[in-house]
């Protein structure tokens, strides 16, 4: 957000106004909700990450450089995140209690969905950050760099190795579909 | 990529399907924020500082004491020094990938397979460098030389054995079969001088190899209904797997080591050394390189991105002499060692550059041991320039008095002023051909766009993108509106005007956007406001140029 208003708010929130904080923040959390359950795929974990993300960026508010936008910088903190819920040991004991769905046979195209939601999990976390990211929040390389700290050649290289994986993942009749 | 909309389309179906009603986070963020934040500012802030300066020497009392009990202790590294001239000349092998690329286009990316004369820094090519005959060759998969054999491996550090004569890899099956499709899948061990293909374990899920020590082979597995993830020492011979502990997994790391925070594994080798870095590549941003080896960080380097210093470390590598790294930019490799800490050689003889590119980025990788001697092999050559378009548009011809002879509605900033950025919109950009950003800047319907950060230092892409509801020509000026000086326009198919403007004579071509591309050089950082005018149109576009060359890539 570069209008002056912008500025503002972010002038604001960084001298502890929580309302200019809040509503720097409001517009960013449905996206950010997206980006957490692209990567995590559990609603749950999904929202602990926005959450803490959330308090993280209000801690950190006076570390947004002057004249950076506040939506890379805070979607590189629902990224880190999401990383760190990765890590933490009892994301899997939660994953093994995840119910399994319904127990009705799934058709063709949910199968499907199903297979490329398994596909986007096994990509690595770099990969499958810039994949939700560019795919589903369509947000354009050159910012997915800025927000995941790497050159725009390397989140390009990470996009096309994403691609190259969930190419196999959907199979040759559907990647030339 | 023709696959883009098909894979988008079916991502944000597959995303949207399981992700069900978004919940209303906003009530509860708040609340939290404002329970957190009573009396945080001013009054906590100075109180805290207050306190923290008076408890500073006791906490740091604590620390010391608490590392001579056992907390591991970072050692620090001083700078970077030159290698010493007596030191024993050998080639390092590495991975030259160069990755060029045009708005809108696919990149053409190339890899080069050669070493670096240490310490001439020069690179020489290997015309010899194939692993085409190898089982488990990937196009996309990695590389690496092997002293000991004297060839190259569809390997990498992670996946060769300790004595360097195997490696390993993964195979999915049925034969053929992908991720959406595999039932199980192979874990193969190549024996290259017999040209041995062993399969030595199976698994009915993912499989992805992590390391290979005198322990065995780690390996992680995933059910193909996703699940636990679970770690295997598998035994190189044959004789089965079995469970490893979650902390065997090196590239999973406690960030308390550091004192928290996320981190990014570079490499690692068989004795269980890891490297970390914290901080991200971002310029400006503090960050520090570590070596962890027994659980005991110690610092390789730690400095700013982008600062004199450019250790930009890529590819990783190890030997008897220390920990190679290649550079990310491309410009040298480094070799560490705790007698000798950071010692630096700059690299010529690399690729040129191809021409015809707006952007170009070429990095290094170590990709193996430094082997002793000096590699002649064969020069580098440059890969082909970028195609030219087919057919390429004849511009017309522009009277452009009419244009310069409008106003430059450019106001200077009163002293001290705010540099009145423009914000930035979302455009649905449809050209003829090629992707291009989906952004741009100004009211329309000519946007500059190609970059959310403008620098001082040198070159950098910009695009001038027009909604196909206007399609003449567009005249391009520009001040700097809080001091003296200017920017400089570098394209195909302009005319070079007097005072610095550029004409644009061809623009959209309805329905398509136009989507001009060049290069933008501010001559010192400020506030510059870009004026596009057209014949019924005129635009202000306001942008901040910083201090600093810009970011590769």
């Amino acid at each position: 957000m570069h209008s002056a208003a912008g500025l503002e708010l972010v002038r604001r929130a960084k001298e502890g106004d929580e309302v200019a904080f809040t509503s720097l923040l409001r517009p960013l959390l449905e996206p950010a909700y997206r980006l957490a359950f692209g990567m995590l795929q559990d609603r749950a974990l999904a929202e602990d990450a926005v959450q803490e993300a959330a308090l993280k960026a209000w801690r950190k508010i006076h570390q947004l450089r002057e004249g950076f936008q506040i939506s890379p910088w805070f979607y590189g903190i629902v990224a880190n995140e999401c990383r760190m819920s990765r890590r933490n040991p009892w994301w899997s004991l939660v994953k093994t209690a995840a119910p399994a769905g319904s127990s009705v046979a799934p058709d063709a195209s949910s199968a499907e969905r199903i297979d490329l939601r398994r596909a986007l999990k096994e990509l690595p976390l770099q990969q499958r950050l810039v994949v939700v990211m560019y795919f589903y929040l369509d947000v354009p390389l050159e910012e997915i760099a800025g927000i995941t700290g790497v050159s725009f050649a390397a989140a390009r290289g990470r996009f096309y190795r994403a691609i190259e994986h969930l190419r196999s993942a959907l199979g040759p009749e559907e990647a030339e579909a | 990529m023709n696959t883009e909309p098909f894979l988008r389309n079916r991502i944000k179906k597959a995303l949207d399907e399981a992700i069900g009603d978004l919940p209303d986070l906003a009530p509860s963020i708040e609340h939290r924020i404002h329970s957190r934040s009573r009396g945080r500012f001013p009054v906590a802030a100075q109180l805290a500082a207050t306190l923290a300066i008076l408890f500073g020497g006791i906490i740091l009392l604590f620390s010391l004491h608490h590392s001579s009990v056992g907390t591991p202790n970072v050692v620090t590294s001083p700078a970077t020094t030159q290698l010493t001239p007596d030191s024993t000349p050998c080639a390092l092998p590495v991975e030259v990938t160069g990755t060029f690329q045009n708005p809108g286009q696919n990149p053409d990316i190339s890899t080069t397979l050669g070493f670096v004369n240490i310490p001439a820094g020069t690179f020489r090519v290997d015309p010899n460098a194939t692993v085409q005959d190898l089982p488990g060759s990937d196009p996309l998969g990695p590389r690496m030389y092997s002293a000991q054999l004297k060839r190259w491996l569809p390997a990498s550090s992670q996946t060769i054995s300790p004595d360097g004569r195997f490696y390993a890899y993964t195979k999915l099956l049925p034969e053929g079969a992908t991720y959406s499709s595999f039932s199980s899948s192979e874990v193969h061990v190549v024996d290259v001088p017999e040209k041995i293909d062993h399969r030595v374990w199976s698994y009915a899920g993912s499989i992805d190899l992590i390391g290979w020590s005198s322990a065995g082979i780690l390996a992680g597995t995933v059910p193909p209904k996703g699940g636990v993830r679970l770690l295997w020492r598998i035994d190189p011979g044959g004789r089965g797997a079995s469970q490893a502990p979650n902390n065997a997994d090196p590239t999973s790391l406690n960030p308390a080591l550091f004192g928290g925070g996320s981190y990014g594994y570079l490499g690692g080798d068989a004795s269980g050394r890891a490297i970390v870095r914290f901080g991200s590549r971002d310029r400006g941003t503090h960050y520090t390189v570590f070596v962890v080896e027994s659980g005991k960080p110690t610092v390789i380097y730690s400095g700013t991105a982008g600062d004199a210093t450019d250790f930009d470390p890529g590819g990783v590598s190890f030997d008897a002499r220390g920990i190679w790294f290649g550079n990310d930019d491309g410009t040298r490799v480094w070799l560490w060692s705790t007698s000798s800490k950071l010692q630096s050689f700059k690299v010529s003889g690399l690729p040129a550059t191809p021409q015809r590119y707006v952007h170009t980025y070429v990095t290094i990788g170590a990709v193996g041991a430094c082997v002793p001697g000096q590699f002649v092999g064969v020069p580098a050559s440059a890969p082909p320039p970028a195609p030219t378009p087919s057919p390429s548009p004849v511009p017309p011809r522009v009277d452009w008095s009419a244009l310069t002879a409008k106003p430059l509605n450019l106001q200077p900033l009163a002293s001290g002023g705010v540099c009145p950025v423009s914000a930035k919109v979302d455009l649905q950009v449809k050209a003829s051909v090629g992707k291009w950003p989906n952004y741009g800047f100004g009211q329309g319907p000519i946007y500059a766009s190609g970059q959310f950060m403008w620098y001082s230092g040198g070159p950098q892409g910009f695009l001038i993108l027009t909604d196909p509801k206007y399609r003449g020509p567009v005249l391009v000026r520009s001040q700097r509106l809080n001091g003296a000086g200017s920017l400089t326009f570098i394209g195909d198919g302009t005319t070079a005007l007097p005072s610095g403007a550029v004409g644009i004579a061809q623009t959209s071509s309805p329905p398509y956007w136009g989507t001009w591309v060049g290069s933008v050089t501010p001559s010192t950082p400020g506030c510059y406001a870009i004026q596009f005018d057209g014949t019924n149109v005129s635009d202000v576009v306001v942008i901040a140029v910083t201090k600093g060359p810009p970011p590769p890539g």
